[in-house]
Parts: C-alpha cells; sequence; structure tokens
C-alpha cells in the first residue's frame, strides 16, 4: 500500500543522473534473510528428527542394560541400526518385521531375567516354541499382531489412534478385556491361523477350551463352520474378515426378563461403557456369547450360561476364523485347509473336517485311564438303579449331548430353542419320536404335529445325521427319563 | 578464477545492478528470467493487489515437483507393495517421513491457492484486456480454468497411490461420480480405472498420469499462462496508469510508474518462494499426512468420502437425489454433470460476457461489476459450504450430525 499512495503523487523529483535508479524494494532482502533463519531453524529440526529417532533411544538402553548382564565383548559382536526379519515367502515383498530393532534381546540368551526390561528380555520358549517357529523365519507379528514395517512404538504396536486393525496383543489390551492370566493369551487367535484343524494343540489352552465347547455343543448343527453346518444361524467359517463397521453398536441392549427380551433402554455401547470394555468387536461377541437375544431379541441361539473364561476363549476362537494367503508351507495340515476351500467352490460336497487331535500319548493315557477308572462305576450306579436297557439309555445319554440336542432341548430343564424333552415319550409314539429324530426335515413338511411344533417354535431342527440304531439309543435314553 | 567467475556472471545475473543497462541486460541475456518482462509497474509488486497468489501456486508446484522426484525413486506403483514403500517412506527412508508431509502439503495448499488466485483475478477484473489492444487476458483466463483443473486432477491421481483405505474409497467415490454420468458414464469409469473395478490397472494409470501426463500438461500450460501474463503488459492492474494518463492527458514516462524486474520482481518473487517452502515445512513438522489400513476392497468404510476439493461434488450429488418410496432420481446427472458442467463453462465464457467498462480493470470490487462479482462469490460460498457441511456434518450413511456427536464406530479389539 505504501508504495501505491507514493507514486500516485508524482514528486517532481531531483535531476538523478538518467542512468542510475533507485531501489525501492531493498526491504526485501531483509526479509529474504529473515526468512533464510527461519527456514534453517526447520531445517535443523527436521535434521534432529531424522538423526535420533525413537529406536536410537532404545537402543541405548539396553546396550546399557546387556553389558551390565553379558559382557562388553558380546554386545560389541551384535549388530545395531534397523534391524528386520524377512521372510518375504511369508510375509509378502517390501514387508518385513522391523519389531528387533528395539527388542534386540528376543533371540539372545542370558536376557531371561525380571530384572530386565520386558522390551529387551529373551524370547521365552514354553514347549519348544520357538524350535519350531524360527524367529528368524516367522518374524513378530504373525503371531503378535502389529504392523510391520513401523519403527515407533505407537505406530508398530498399532496403539489406539493409528489405523490399523489388528494390534500387537499386549498385556494393557488383556486388562481391558479383564482377562486374568498374567501371561499372553490373546495372541492365541494368530495360532488358530495355521492351527485350524487341530486340538488339544500345547499353547492354545483358550483356542483348545473353545473348540472343546463348539465340538461339544456341536455349533454346527446350526452354523456354517469350516464350510459345512446348518443353516439356522449366519456362516462363521470366516466370521474374523467381518468388517468391524458391520458390527452395529449402537442398536438397543436388551435383557431377558421372565425369559423374554425387552428393551433395556440404553444402546450396545453403553452395556460395553458399563462394565468397563472397549467399544469393540471383541466386547460384542463377549456379549452375544453371554446372552445372544440381549443383542438380536429374535435370535434362536439358546443361552449357555458360559463362564467369564469361555466367552473370552469362544470370542477368540470366532474371530481368529480369518481367509490368509499363507503359503501351505506353514498351515499345519494344509491338506484340510485345501478341502474347505473346495468345498467352498462347490466342487466337493460339503462335509464335516474333523480336528486333529495333539494331545501327548502321555496325556492320553490319563485321560483314558480317567475314564476307564470312572465309567465302570457309573455303570454299575446304573445297572443297580435300572436293569436291562439301561446300557442302551446310557449310551443315548452320551449321544444326546454329543449330537449337539442339548443345544436346543433339555430333559426335564424348561423350555430352551426346542421343547423339553422330559416325558416326551408318553406324549408321542415311539415311531413319531424316531422318524423326527432321523429325518426332521420331511416331517417338519409333512407330518401335521411337527408342522405345528415348528409354527409355535420357529426354528427348524436340523438334521443331526443320526444312524437308526443312535435314534433307538437316544430314544431309550428319553424313556429312561420319563 | 578470474575466468570462472566471468563464466559464473554469464550464466546467472547480477541481483544489485549497478545502473538500468545492467538491470535490463539480467533479464535479456538470461534464458530463465527472459519469462519476466525487463520492467515491471509498482502496482503489480504491490502485495496486497494480487497476495501473489500465482506465485505462491507456482511455488508450490515447484515443491511438489522436487519431492515428487525424490519420493519417485522410493514408491513402488504396485498393489502389493504400494503401501509398504510408503511406510518405508515414513520409517526408514532418511528425510522420507519429510519428503511425504511435503508433497501431501503442498498438494492440499496447491488446489487451495490456485482457487484462491481464481477467486482473486474475477474480484479484480482481471481478466479484462482494459483497452490494451495487445492483451489477450480473457484466453489466459480459460487458460487458468484448465490449470485449476489439472491442479485437481493431480492432487485426485496421487491421491490413490498410497494405496490405503482412505485412498482407495475416495477415489472409488469419486470414480462413482464419473459413473453416475448419464449415457456415458460407464465408459468413462471403465476409462479411468482399466477394468469394473478399482485395481493395479487403475494404480498404474493414475500413476502414470500423476507423474508423467499431469505435470507435463500443467508445466506446459503454465509457461503459457505466465508468458501470456508478460505479453499483457502485467498484471492487470497495470492498465490502470494507461487509463488515468489518457484521462489526464498526461505522458507516461517508464520511470514514474515501473522499476526494472530485476532485483525488484526476481527477489520478490524468490521472497514469495521462500514463505511458501516455509510454510509447507511448518505444517509437515506439525502434522503427519495420513496413512490408514491398506486397501481393502471387501470393507468400504462408513462414511466413504471423496477428497476435500471434490466434496462439494459428492455432497451437490446427495442432495440433487431425490427419494420416495416410489422411485429414485439419481443426482448423477444434475449434480454430476448438469451443475458443475455449466459452471465450468460459465466460468470459461465470463471473461467474454462481461461489459463492464474498461475503468474496472484490475480494480477490487469495482461498483460497476456488482452484479458479477455477486454471482460469483454467491456461487464459491456455496461451493464452500457444501464442502465444509460435507467435511464435518456428514457423518456415517451420509446422516448429518454434528462434528462432535458422531457415533463411534467400534474397532476390531
Amino acid at each position: 500500500m505504501a508504495e501505491e499512495r507514493k507514486e500516485q503523487k508524482p514528486q517532481q523529483p531531483v535531476k538523478k543522473p538518467a542512468n542510475v535508479f533507485e531501489d525501492k524494494y531493498w526491504k526485501d532482502s531483509l526479509l529474504i534473510y529473515l526468512l533464510g533463519f527461519i527456514l534453517a531453524i526447520f531445517t535443523g529440526i527436521v535434521f534432529y528428527r531424522t538423526w535420533f529417532p525413537e529406536w536410537k533411544k532404545y537402543q541405548k538402553e539396553f546396550v546399557k542394560i546387556a553389558e551390565k548382564k553379558l559382557g562388553k565383548e558380546k554386545v560389541a559382536k551384535i549388530d545395531l541400526g534397523i534391524r528386520q526379519i524377512w521372510n518375504k515367502e511369508l510375509m509378502g515383498p517390501n514387508v518385513a518385521d522391523r519389531c528387533v530393532t528395539c527388542h534386540i534381546g528376543v533371540d539372545i540368551p542370558g536376557l531371561e531375567g525380571d530384572d530386565v526390561p520386558v522390551v529387551f528380555r529373551t524370547h521365552p520358549n514354553p514347549n519348544g516354541l520357538l524350535d519350531k517357529h524360527p524367529l528368524n523365519k516367522f518374524g513378530c507379528t504373525i503371531c503378535h499382531g502389529g504392523i510391520p514395517n513401523a519403527l515407533t512404538k505407537k505406530e508398530a504396536h498399532a496403539e489406539h489412534g493409528v489405523r490399523w486393525l489388528w494390534p500387537t496383543y499386549t498385556r494393557e489390551m488383556q486388562e481391558h478385556y479383564k482377562f486374568e492370566e498374567d501371561r499372553l493369551v490373546m495372541l492365541q487367535m494368530n495360532c488358530n491361523y495355521c492351527h485350524r484343524f487341530e486340538k488339544d494343540v500345547p499353547g492354545m489352552d483358550y483356542i483348545n477350551l473353545a473348540k472343546d465347547i463348539m465340538i461339544e455343543k456341536n455349533c454346527q448343527s446350526c452354523h456354517v463352520i469350516d464350510g459345512y453346518g446348518g443353516n439356522i444361524g449366519p456362516n462363521l467359517t470366516y466370521e474374523g474378515d467381518k468388517s468391524h463397521e458391520m458390527f452395529d453398536i449402537h442398536a438397543p441392549y436388551y435383557v431377558i426378563k421372565n425369559g423374554k427380551p425387552e428393551p433395556s433402554g440404553h444402546s450396545i455401547a453403553d452395556e460395553m461403557k458399563k462394565r468397563g470394555l472397549p467399544l469393540s468387536v471383541f466386547s460384542w461377541h463377549i456379549l452375544h456369547f453371554e446372552e445372544p437375544r440381549s443383542i438380536t431379541p429374535t435370535s434362536s441361539m439358546p443361552t449357555y450360561n458360559f463362564s467369564e473364561k469361555e466367552k473370552r476363549a469362544l470370542t477368540m476362537l470366532v474371530m481368529s476364523w480369518r481367509r490368509l494367503d499363507i503359503p501351505s508351507r506353514y498351515l499345519s495340515h494344509p491338506e484340510k485347509y485345501q478341502l474347505l476351500r473346495l468345498m467352498e467352490e462347490g466342487r466337493v460336497k460339503p462335509q464335516p473336517i474333523e480336528y486333529i487331535s495333539l494331545k501327548s500319548s502321555e496325556q492320553a493315557k490319563v485321560v483314558q485311564e480317567k475314564e476307564e477308572s470312572q465309567a465302570p462305576s457309573e455303570e454299575t450306579k446304573e445297572v443297580k438303579k435300572e436293569d436291562g436297557s439301561s446300557a442302551l439309555a446310557e449310551k443315548g445319554k452320551e449321544l444326546f449331548d454329543k449330537r449337539g440336542c442339548t443345544a436346543c432341548h433339555t430333559v426335564g430343564g424348561g423350555r430352551l430353542v426346542g421343547p423339553d424333552l422330559k416325558g416326551v415319550t408318553a406324549r408321542r409314539d415311539k415311531k413319531w419320536i424316531l422318524s423326527m429324530i432321523l429325518n426332521p426335515d420331511s416331517m417338519q413338511k409333512n407330518d401335521p404335529v411337527a408342522k405345528k411344533l415348528l409354527e409355535e417354535y420357529g426354528v427348524p431342527m436340523p438334521n443331526q445325521g443320526v444312524t437308526p440304531e443312535e435314534a433307538e439309543a437316544i430314544y431309550e435314553f428319553l424313556k429312561a427319563n420319563e | 578464477m578470474q575466468k570462472l567467475n566471468e563464466w559464473w556472471r554469464k550464466l546467472t545475473w547480477t541481483f544489485a545492478p549497478s545502473n538500468k543497462v545492467e538491470a535490463t541486460k539480467a533479464v535479456t541475456k538470461n534464458f530463465i528470467l527472459h519469462w519476466f518482462p525487463a520492467r515491471v509497474t509498482f502496482r503489480s509488486m504491490s502485495w496486497t493487489y494480487s497476495f501473489w497468489l500465482g506465485t505462491i501456486s507456482f511455488s508450490l508446484f515447484l515443491i511438489l515437483t522436487i519431492t515428487g522426484i525424490i519420493l519417485m525413486f522410493l514408491y513402488i506403483p504396485s498393489t502389493e507393495r504400494a503401501y509398504w514403500t510408503i511406510k518405508d517412506i515414513q520409517h526408514v527412508v532418511s528425510f522420507g517421513w519429510f519428503l511425504r508431509n511435503m508433497h501431501r502439503w503442498a498438494a492440499h495448499l496447491m488446489v487451495f491457492f490456485v482457487t484462491l488466485h481464481m477467486v482473486r483475478v474475477f474480484f479484480t477484473g482481471a481478466f479484462k484486456n482494459g483497452g490494451n489492444p495487445d492483451a489477450n487476458r480473457p484466453v489466459n483466463w480459460a487458460v487458468g480454468m484448465f490449470l485449476l483443473v489439472f491442479t485437481l486432477l493431480l492432487s485426485y491421481t496421487g491421491y490413490l497411490l498410497p494405496w490405503d483405505q482412505l485412498a482407495l474409497w475416495a477415489i472409488t467415490i469419486g470414480a462413482n461420480i464419473a459413473k453416475s454420468v448419464p449415457v456415458l458414464g460407464n465408459t468413462l469409469h471403465y476409462l479411468m480405472a482399466g477394468g469394473t473395478q478399482i485395481d493395479q490397472n487403475t494404480l498404474i494409470r493414475f500413476y502414470t498420469l500423476h507423474v508423467i501426463a499431469l505435470p507435463a500438461l500443467l508445466l506446459v500450460a503454465v509457461s503459457y499462462h505466465m508468458w501470456r501474463v508478460r505479453r499483457d503488459g502485467g498484471l492487470a492492474v497495470s492498465e490502470q496508469y494507461k487509463l488515468q494518463a489518457k484521462k489526464e492527458g498526461k505522458r507516461l514516462v517508464p520511470d514514474d510508474y515501473t522499476t526494472f524486474a530485476v532485483p525488484a520482481l526476481i527477489r520478490r518473487a524468490f521472497l514469495v518462494f521462500l514463505i511458501s517452502t516455509a510454510a509447507v515445512m511448518l505444517l509437515s513438522l506439525i502434522s503427519n499426512a495420513p496413512l490408514e489400513e491398506p486397501a481393502d476392497p471387501s470393507w468400504t468404510p462408513n462414511p466413504a468420502k471423496a477428497p476435500w476439493y471434490f466434496l462439494w461434488l459428492q455432497e451437490l450429488l446427495a442432495i440433487t437425489t431425490i427419494r420416495t418410496p416410489w422411485f429414485t432420481i439419481n443426482g448423477g446427472f444434475v449434480g454430476g454433470v448438469v451443475i458443475p458442467g455449466i459452471l465450468f463453462l460459465w466460468g470459461l465464457i465470463v471473461p467474454f460476457i462481461d461489459k463492464s467498462p474498461d475503468e474496472a480493470t484490475g480494480v477490487w470490487f469495482h461498483p460497476s461489476r456488482k452484479l458479477q462479482n455477486w454471482t460469483f462469490g454467491l456461487i464459491m460460498l456455496f461451493l464452500a459450504f457444501l464442502t465444509i457441511f460435507a467435511m464435518y456434518f456428514r457423518g456415517p450413511s451420509w446422516n448429518i450430525y454434528w462434528p462432535w456427536a458422531w457415533p463411534p464406530i467400534p474397532h476390531l479389539f
């Protein structure tokens, strides 16, 4: 503005030599010097940030501690700087686990003690875990979660506020979800990526427990799991891949009053907050396993009264079911994964995939002995109580539990999804009961009584693949409990 | 040493010419400075007339070119690797985080400042020739409109390259806007994506456009744009001197209203470049460029938003879509074609239909241009309102929320 005003009043100037001119804008030079100064400061900050990253502080501290524990000579041999584990086949191109830049001690023996901070400690090796999964091949994130390439704690652990779906499973996270253990258990989810078709795997106690429950309750009678099962509930084969945006935590939360769900007046999110659980899919599953109808009031899934531990175990199991591109030679029983793929593509008929038990022979022996020692005593009791068909009824009871009937029916425990079966042998004739067990589909289509029951209960009874002999045994069991 | 000094002097120019001959020669004898006129009017030099928005825009383009070329050495345009090379740039490459932040911030700022530059030119009536028979400012305004489009396209194509959720879904939204164009929509989308969905083919298309095709186009257009300014006799405000002299019946003496480009203009342009650089550096130090989860076509974030400079378009599409229980009229035609098309065409021809007197050339808010300025101002305000509204008030499912009352979306853990 100043210069404009100045030239608007044409001053009749003092005669100047024609060739010489006045530099009216000389002040700009000063500003350029000022900017140069500011830019120099900024550049300084940029250099500082590049030369003194967070990981260098960790390495400095590590050297101090390791020199005390291992001696200077040994520490001098350790490569410092950015360190990484790279396995292109497993991790993919341009992906590398740089966790070992700060966690230098993981593969250095002698740093086990409690006096070494957790960051620098030697990786524990329970059950020879690391012998089967060598660190330099498997890396870290495949088991622990987190962002591979990152080099700051916040990013690498994918702490809150970092955009990443599968964060590092830390003890803090377990505290949020109220796990009681002091050891890391949530990472067992990641074990199950490769050990999906195994059970009783050493070190996977939570997942093992969940798989036992799954087999006991026969979840597959209502859900497709591993590509096979009933279609009353949703397909859970890749439940872990379901987007978190699909879980509506703002829907109303229901409480069960007199056996019926009633709106509690607050949302699922409020319920999570009330219980001190994070607003997450993990919490959603915990609440859902506790009482399915509190989330979906129309759900026909029974209430199982799972313990706190069981709820978490089951949540971990369903969230571990993901479709991942892990090379087949890293998978346990790759042929079973292959079978699942073929079933999905419709090239193979849907069929159950049996889980391989990894129970060590010694463990198995103990269990067997236990079973043997218990079985006769029970049988004798039974024999004393009743005679004749009691052996068959005993087999029927076992089948009743194993075939998943308990998921929907009780005997004298009241109505669940299906009717209470106490006294059913008096209500209906034997032929009707047997055909209902063997061919529920055609019964529910044609038989007037079965049709009426379906109308009343709303949930069709699935075909459980029971053989005629087994059906006979189940009938005996039901009759014995009349 | 003497010889070396002489060579250096021939290659460069003097910042402090001791006389007029030297000052003139500094421009005429130098290849780069040949862009500039030998003399520049005082009012062109003013801070408050032009705010130097064009120079700022070009400075940002220079920063983008320099940082962009370095980033090209580090980035791999592959759907498998792109994301991870960006992570490496942020964490492992020396100064990588800084380069990427600079590039990101300069890109956003460039869109912003090119738009501001356009607004300034309109409000000052700087696309008018002002009676100067040599000037052709309407054409330069049209070139400028295309430069704005090139800037938007450059920014848009660059948006996809990190191949994260933000990139994938912003580009998907943008591509869907193109798809909703009647008749041509599908072809246009196919041409953009190189297939039916955003994948490797799209990435390599966008990459090539971003690093070669569009910068080359922009460079050619901007060179013409700036040369045109020199041919037109400087900024439009310079016409005022001649108009005034004509009215007063005086003869203009160059020394009364101009100074030499060297050092005044060159130095101030350099100063503006430094200020721009400092601002971008400061932003880069304060705030990191975002990088979300790796792109996942099977998981749509809610809400998925276009890049901010296309949000007005997305919002326009949303509000021109009419939903009734019986039928739905897609906003693609009205919101996606008709309104933006009319706006652009009106922008192109507005200098030719602007019949205000010569006196209105290069004057902020000249009274004779009330109608034009109000029309343009209201349009720009409306677009800005749509952008801000879509940015802060559109939550999940494109529903309206207060910015602080967005319902939280659950994490996985």
